[in-house]
């Protein structure tokens, strides 16, 4: 037996009588916490129930239907069919959270439209969480007859801003062309205001010369638009409310590509009366024109930042058509695209952050949407389809619109701005181009 | 001078914020108590193991010159309790009396040669009680030493035995420990992917967002309770998060643990949602 | 350059001739109630005078270009320009349909015009960009028919990028016709 000295003997003894101790105290510590870092985005699984109809007959508008459109529409949604349903129920007493949640729903959205005496209807719900059993959101909102599509909508922008955090479209508005062409020497043209569903279309000028690229104003209240009604390309400006319009830029040459300014006050434009097509900017109080470009090559398409100070255009100054950021107050100009040989129309998403354009790659023959990180520079093709054309970014940030080919016929998309889920608008008659979409509406 | 203290007592206070936000103060401090009291235990009974080494030089043995047939005993050894014997051994010088007269001389001198004779065999008898008593006392402490020395060498092979027992229960505690370390780890992976599996974020969802959730689970893996314990600011991302855990359970794979195990880490635990591939 | 002056004094030679004979048969014709029967007796009963146009006549009195009537008329009629995709860059054939039209425009007859020069592009890019490139065609147009004399207050350049093509259809060809400058003369 080997001997053992005096002072090992003792820390051995030291640590054994500490180790219950230390296990004591670890008792007594906080939990085990784990981390989750990722995730699974899926479009979220929502039920949304038939409203009930105290009146006789149908409903006037489905507004389960136009809310489920939306929710579908925006790509975030997953809605299950009511193919599916066990039952309908409109009351909170007449919901068994259990079988929506054997359908696979995380949410359930169920109603009720009243109609009151004098045509005055009433429309409430609940939104219900189905894993927590819980109610998250109700509304009541009246209304007429006529508004009950409009109302559809605002429940379609509470579900979606409750359930992702985020404001939702569906009560803004869209403009777009449609073109008729007979023959060579006639097409008919109509610019075209709907409901971001493509319903509700008002044609709000008939034209027998060509009409594009259209702009809001921030305040919705107003349009640019480029129009030939008199033989030449000219800029207008179009009240939408009285119909009144104003032509605002017809210098020789081209008068192209209106963008209103984040704050309203100014319009950016393109004028080749120097001989070469530049980018300007008009100050819509003032009237005072200032020269932004002033460079031999094509500079084209502008649009503005949020903060207003600088624009992003398209210019071949390199050889090929490609995006610049111009900073308006020292004329510093920047390239950012650097991918494939076209790269076009370029609109600036509301955080700032990130940029849509048209894109042909390098060796590609198509023309599709792209989204672009400004920070990093990385860039990807939302969609396929060999022409597209008119990116435009919803106010959330969160949809796009734009023109492609249809069999013969132009037709718009909207996809989502992670590229995960696209629909065609239905179309109308006719080739539909040069999409909008408009702030939200106050 | 202010400055050199209000930093580290900044980050003092901050590190106690932390700990009470996870509910870590009251086992830390409790901790910190129980190792102070074991703490203040040894050094109260170390110094008594410290007092028992023998100073070399004893200040109270007065050690005398002796001469008689036995060797004076040998010091005591260190760690036996100190055994406080005087050594006094009696030290007798011979006395020398004068020559008396030749008959009375004789007879006296007869007498005083008996009385001699007889003071010396009493001297002798007394001496070989003596010398018996000390052989004895000596044996005696002889005995008692071996004793306890004998016990102090039992005393240490128990210790020794006792010693070697505890490392290994140490050693088996601790492969133990390991091997429920690789089970609960193995668990954690596994419920962290079912939670992931079921987590879509909302579109309101940035990096640097993050919900705590706290859940109590029955050893069948079935959810007992989810409470938010810190939230993101944002009531979608929270919601998504509390989704993704109502979806995911039960967490039927924990019934393959050991109940040791089930008890020590899943009866109550936490998710933190904390997104890294987020692109914003 | 030789070979034309040669075909120039043949051609007006044979007019020449041409005119006599008619002349000389028309007198012959016009004397007796002799029947002549057509292609009997006679070589020609029938002679065609080619009335040459003005502006041909212009363009070749101006001595700027060379060629014969016919292909002066010709070229004076191209009043289409065809460009390579995603270019304003006029090619060889062109330039020579534009020096035609510069010597009509700057001689006595064409003085007084004016122009409209429309610039179309094919489908491919997008709206905007191609009514910025059908401009530049245009302006490229103009630029030539200014450097070759002609005021540049006579020109006017208009765009219709994509909206105006002549074949709507999706193919090579189509787009080839589609990219174009088209020179419209109003008369002033």
């Amino acid at each position: 037996m080997t001997r053992i000295k005096f002072s090992a003997v003792w820390s051995m003894l030291l640590r054994i009588s500490l180790v219950p101790l230390l296990l004591l105290s670890l008792q007594a510590r906080a939990e085990l916490t784990i981390e989750i870092t990722r995730g699974n985005d899926q479009a979220v699984p929502v039920a949304v129930v038939p409203f009930a109809w105290n009146g006789a007959g149908v409903l006037p508008e489905d507004i389960s239907g136009i809310v489920g459109n939306d929710l579908r529409l925006s790509g975030q949604f997953a809605p299950v069919s009511s193919e599916q349903f066990l039952g309908f129920p409109s009351k909170k007493e007449e919901v068994f959270f259990g079988d929506w949640r054997r359908l696979g729903a995380n949410f359930l959205l169920i109603g009720r439209v009243n109609e009151q005496a004098g045509g005055q209807y009433v429309t409430e719900f609940e939104l219900y969480d189905v894993i927590s059993q819980k109610l998250v959101h109700s509304g009541k909102v009246p209304g007429t007859r006529n508004q009950l599509r409009a109302i559809a909508h605002k429940i379609s922008d509470e579900v979606y801003k409750e359930i992702t955090g985020v404001d939702g479209v569906f009560s803004t508005k869209i403009v777009y062309v449609v073109a008729k062409r007979f023959s060579v020497d006639r097409t008919d043209y109509k610019l075209v205001y709907a409901d971001m569903d493509g319903r509700n279309q008002i044609a709000i000028l008939n034209s027998k010369e060509p009409v594009l690229a259209p702009s809001w104003s921030p305040d919705g209240r107003k349009l640019a638009y480029v129009s030939f009604e008199t033989g030449r390309p000219a800029i207008y400006i179009h009240e939408l409310a009285t119909g009144r319009r104003e032509r605002i830029s017809s210098f020789k040459g081209l008068n192209s590509a209106p963008k209103w300014s984040p704050d309203g006050k100014k319009l950016a434009m393109v004028l080749s009366k120097s001989g070469n097509p530049d980018i300007y900017v008009l100050d819509l109080e003032t009237r005072q024109l200032s020269q932004v470009t002033r460079h031999f090559a094509l500079d084209n398409e502008p649009d503005w930042m949020p903060d207003g100070k600088s624009l992003v255009f398209t210019s071949n100054r390199g050889g090929s058509a490609q995006l610049y950021e111009v900073e308006l107050a020292s004329g510093e100009t920047k390239r950012l695209s650097f991918d494939g040989k076209f790269n076009a129309r370029a609109r600036v998403f509301p955080d700032g952050k990130k940029i849509a354009y048209i894109h042909k790659g390098e060796g590609a023959t198509s023309y599709n949407v792209a989204v672009q990180e400004l920070d990093s520079g990385r860039m990807r093709t939302l969609s396929s389809s060999p022409f597209e054309d008119a990116p435009d970014v919803s106010p959330n940030g969160r949809m796009l619109i734009y023109s492609a080919q249809g069999g013969d016929q132009g037709v718009l998309g909207i996809i989502s701005a992670d590229g995960r889920v696209s629909f065609r608008l239905p179309s109308s008659e006719g080739d539909v181009r040069e999409p909008a979409w408009s702030p939200y509406i106050r | 001078m202010a400055k050199v203290f209000s930093a580290p007592v900044a980050w003092a206070g901050q590190r106690v914020d932390n700990l009470r936000e996870e509910g870590w103060l009251v086992p830390v401090v409790v901790s910190l108590v129980l190792h102070a009291v074991v703490v203040a235990m040894l050094l109260l009974v170390v110094p008594r193991a410290e007092e028992r080494k023998i100073d070399p030089t004893p200040s109270f043995v007065t050690a005398r010159m002796v001469t008689m047939e036995q060797a004076a005993p040998k010091p005591p050894p260190k760690k036996v309790r100190p055994v406080r014997t005087e050594k006094k051994t009696p030290v007798k010088q011979p006395v020398v009396k004068p020559k008396p007269k030749p008959d009375q001389q004789a007879i006296a001198l007869k007498r005083k040669k008996e009385e001699e004779r007889r003071k010396q065999q009493e001297l002798a008898k007394k001496k070989e009680q003596e010398r018996l008593k000390r052989e004895k006392e000596l044996a005696d402490q002889r005995e008692r030493e071996r004793q306890q020395k004998l016990r102090r060498e039992q005393l240490q092979k128990q210790q020794e035995q006792e010693m070697l027992a505890a490392m290994a229960r140490e050693q088996q505690l601790a492969a133990q420990a390991r091997a429920d370390g690789e089970a609960r780890a193995s668990a954690e992976g596994v419920i962290r992917q079912l939670v992931e599996d079921q987590w879509s974020r909302p579109a309101s969802a940035k990096r640097g967002m993050e919900t705590v959730l706290r859940i109590q689970l029955l050893p069948t893996g079935e959810l007992i309770s989810v409470q938010i314990v810190t939230g993101s600011g944002d009531e979608a991302f929270d919601r998504s998060a509390w989704q993704a855990v109502e979806r995911a359970a039960p967490f039927t794979e924990l019934q393959a643990l050991e109940s040791r195990v089930f008890e020590q880490n899943f009866r109550a635990f936490r998710f933190k949602f904390s997104p890294q591939d987020l692109l914003n | 350059m030789k070979f034309a002056n040669v075909a120039k004094g043949v051609a007006t030679g044979l007019v020449a001739v041409w005119l006599v004979g008619c002349a000389s048969n028309t007198q012959t014709s016009g004397s007796g109630t002799e029947r002549t029967l057509a292609g009997e007796n006679n070589t020609q009963t029938a002679v065609s005078t080619p009335v040459v146009d003005p502006a041909v006549q212009a363009v070749l009195d101006s001595g700027k270009v060379t060629g014969s009537a016919e292909q002066v008329a010709d070229l004076l009629n191209k009043n289409t320009v065809h460009f390579a995709f995603d270019s304003d860059k006029l090619n060889s054939s062109d330039i020579q349909a534009l020096d035609v039209q510069a010597a009509y425009l700057t001689s006595p007859v064409g003085m007084g015009e004016k122009l409209v020069i429309e610039g179309h592009t094919d489908e491919r890019g997008t709206r905007t960009y191609n009514l910025a490139l059908g401009e530049r065609r245009a302006n490229a147009v103009k630029n030539y028919l200014v450097l070759k004399g002609v005021a540049a207050s006579r020109i006017e350049v208009v765009s219709y990028g994509f909206e105006k093509p002549v074949n709507p259809a999706h193919t090579d060809a189509a787009w080839a016709e589609n990219r174009r400058a088209v020179v419209i003369k109003e008369k002033g």
